[in-house]
């Protein structure tokens, strides 16, 4: 056979088994030993999770969800023999994916991208706005500061405020020491803060 | 209750994340700069969280798991405890162009039945499978149903030389030549088989490939007992109504031989026979018991005689009949053939359809002859009995 010129890939339909009745751990410890069904199973059940956290790292419109998800399961199945329960799994791929957008972020020089995007924000809200107008420009304005924060600040703040993991646990993915943890949290806060109130009206 | 002094702009931060302290909730109802600083947290947290994000459609997310499970098996797993740091970026990159290179032109489909180039694909509810393409030069092509579960009947056109399809579960294939047929995966298992018209040949991993014409079918369970006797290729057992895990060996397209029935004899190292030369024997027609001439000549003895007539029993697909011959030759328990006979008998229980009789035979063999060179295999017959009560069961 040829070298490959075209490939289309086409999945269908899938029902409960009984891989996906195993934890989550022991579906870590399967792709560890090369289980695809376990990876499978893994990404079921963890694909809407990561996927928005890959979304609200990168930024909702960003076009490279899919890729970065998808890497981070690859990596998840590389890595699997590497997870050793110090956190929960969905934690360590939390860890794995703020990593691969770190990377990924930094490749693209997103960041120049966000600064640019702050610029174009839209401009104030009059002050007569309604309620409902108000709400949404304060999410844009969060938007934008978001975009704005370093990605070690932003990674921790979406782990803690966004995904509701604990810090201690959080700071184990993110191999960092608690302290370290909470001092980015609370800069990512203050940072996000001081941007948020300076855009208010 | 001590009085709590305010505590720093980190500490409160903290506090907010792990849960206010009973002190520090006190404090909050009491100190205004506090409390005020803590709803600036709870606001700040409340609008990040409406922040939208990207919801994944059905077809996107279904394209990446495809995508991430072809990858995946470029890649093994990478145990490599250890492993310098420096490699990590270069694996991940290399997965990624694996992803890409796989990934292209993937779309999804929503339909039950999947027309594709050259065949149409009607999963039973629940199937889990995967289909894939792949052109090369040449108008190469090779296409690949993976099935982990489920049942699926395949209908596929007249393939041109060029041209392959496969259906893979486990580490068993299915490859195909132009025809319709039923095949059955339990847990990414291959377990059944089933041809309507045209040519399938089953392949599984450690056996030898079976060729399986209309109306014929090959299954699992009946497949790990007829494989744990492993006679020479050329002499498998033939199949009993319709239902054979060997009908017949296909040798590998770069040994292709002609293919040369060699006698019984050689299917029975145990027994002192009188044969002749297996080279020597004529050719048989596929799927004829052996001319009652061509029986080897036993030595005296009950044992012998009952696994002789065991075995032209079976050979001329008289399985129940030949169980009870191989059982009464089993019996004889000072014969050396004892272990052989209980085996074969176990083999024809299961192919005259006694499969929980097959079963009970196959552990009492276990059991009997713990260090036999036929215990793992039998062992393996035993977990493929254990599968198929696992899918009667669901």
């Amino acid at each position: 056979m040829g070298k490959p010129m075209k490939a289309t890939v086409v999945s269908l339909h899938r029902a409960p088994s009984d891989i996906d009745r195993l934890s989550d751990e022991a579906l870590v410890a399967a792709c560890a030993v090369g289980e695809p069904l376990a990876l499978g199973a893994l990404f079921d059940r963890f694909h809407p999770r990561l996927y928005r956290f890959v979304s609200r790292m990168i930024g909702a419109s960003a076009p490279d969800v899919d890729d970065l998800v998808q890497a981070t399961f690859f990596e998840v199945w590389r890595s699997a023999a590497r997870f050793r329960g110090q956190s929960a799994p969905l934690t360590w791929m939390f860890g794995i994916a703020a990593n691969l957008t770190r990377h990924h972020i930094r490749s693209e020089q997103r960041r120049a991208a966000a600064v640019l995007a702050v610029a174009e924000r839209p401009s104030p809200p009059s002050p007569d706005i309604s309620e409902a107008a108000a709400h949404r420009q304060a999410v844009e304005r969060m938007a934008a500061a978001m975009e704005e924060l370093p990605h070690h600040l932003k990674t921790a703040f979406v782990l803690c405020d966004l995904e509701g993991i604990r810090g201690v646990e959080a700071a184990r993915a993110l191999d960092v020491r608690p302290g370290t943890f909470w001092r980015r949290l609370h800069e990512a806060r203050k940072a996000l803060r001081a941007t948020f109130e300076k855009e208010t009206p | 209750m001590s009085r709590l002094t305010c505590p720093g702009s980190e500490s409160l931060s903290r506090a907010f994340s792990e849960g206010p302290s009973s002190d520090l909730t006190n404090h909050l109802t009491t100190c205004t700069r506090c409390a005020e600083e803590w709803r600036s947290l709870e606001s700040l947290a409340a609008t990040a969280r409406s922040l939208p994000w990207k919801i994944p459609s059905p077809s996107d997310t279904e394209s990446v798991r495809a995508s991430l499970l072809s990858s995946a098996r470029f890649a093994r797993a990478t145990p490599r405890v250890g492993a310098r740091r420096f490699f990590r970026p270069v694996a991940v990159a290399a997965g990624l162009a694996a992803c890409v290179a796989v990934g292209i032109g993937i779309r999804g489909l929503g339909s039950r039945d999947v027309e594709a180039n050259r065949a149409t694909v009607q999963p039973s509810p629940g199937a889990r499978f995967e289909h894939s393409t792949w052109f090369g030069k040449d108008r190469q092509s090779d296409e690949v149903v993976r099935l982990s579960d489920g049942r699926l009947r395949i209908e596929v056109k007249k393939l041109q030389p060029t041209e392959r399809f496969r259906v893979v579960a486990g580490d068993a294939e299915v490859e195909v030549r132009g025809t319709a047929f039923e095949v059955t995966a339990l847990a990414d298992h291959l377990e059944h088989v089933q041809v309507e018209h045209g040519l399938v040949e089953v392949r599984v991993r450690g056996a030898p490939p079976v060729l399986l014409a209309g109306g014929q079918s090959w299954n699992a369970a009946v497949a790990a007992i007829s494989a744990l006797s492993a006679p020479p290729a050329a002499e498998r057992i033939l199949p009993a109504n319709g239902e054979s895990p060997a009908v017949l060996p296909l040798p590998e397209p770069d040994r292709a031989v002609p293919l040369r029935r060699i006698r019984t004899v050689s299917a029975v190292p145990k027994v002192s026979v009188e044969a002749p030369e297996a080279e020597a024997a004529p050719a048989e027609p596929a799927h004829q018991p052996p001319e009652a001439s061509t029986l080897p000549k036993l030595n005296t003895g009950p044992a012998e005689q009952a696994f002789a007539l065991g075995w032209s029993a079976l050979r001329g697909g008289r399985a129940a009949e030949a169980a009870e011959a191989f059982h009464r030759a089993a019996g004889l328990t000072d014969s050396p053939i004892a272990e052989d006979a209980n085996y074969w008998e176990a083999v024809s229980l299961a192919r005259a359809g006694e499969a929980s009789h097959a079963e009970q035979t196959l552990r009492a063999f276990i059991e009997r002859y713990p260090h036999s060179p036929r215990a793992a295999a039998a062992r393996a017959a035993l977990e493929a009995y254990t599968r198929a009560a696992l899918k009667n069961s669901n």
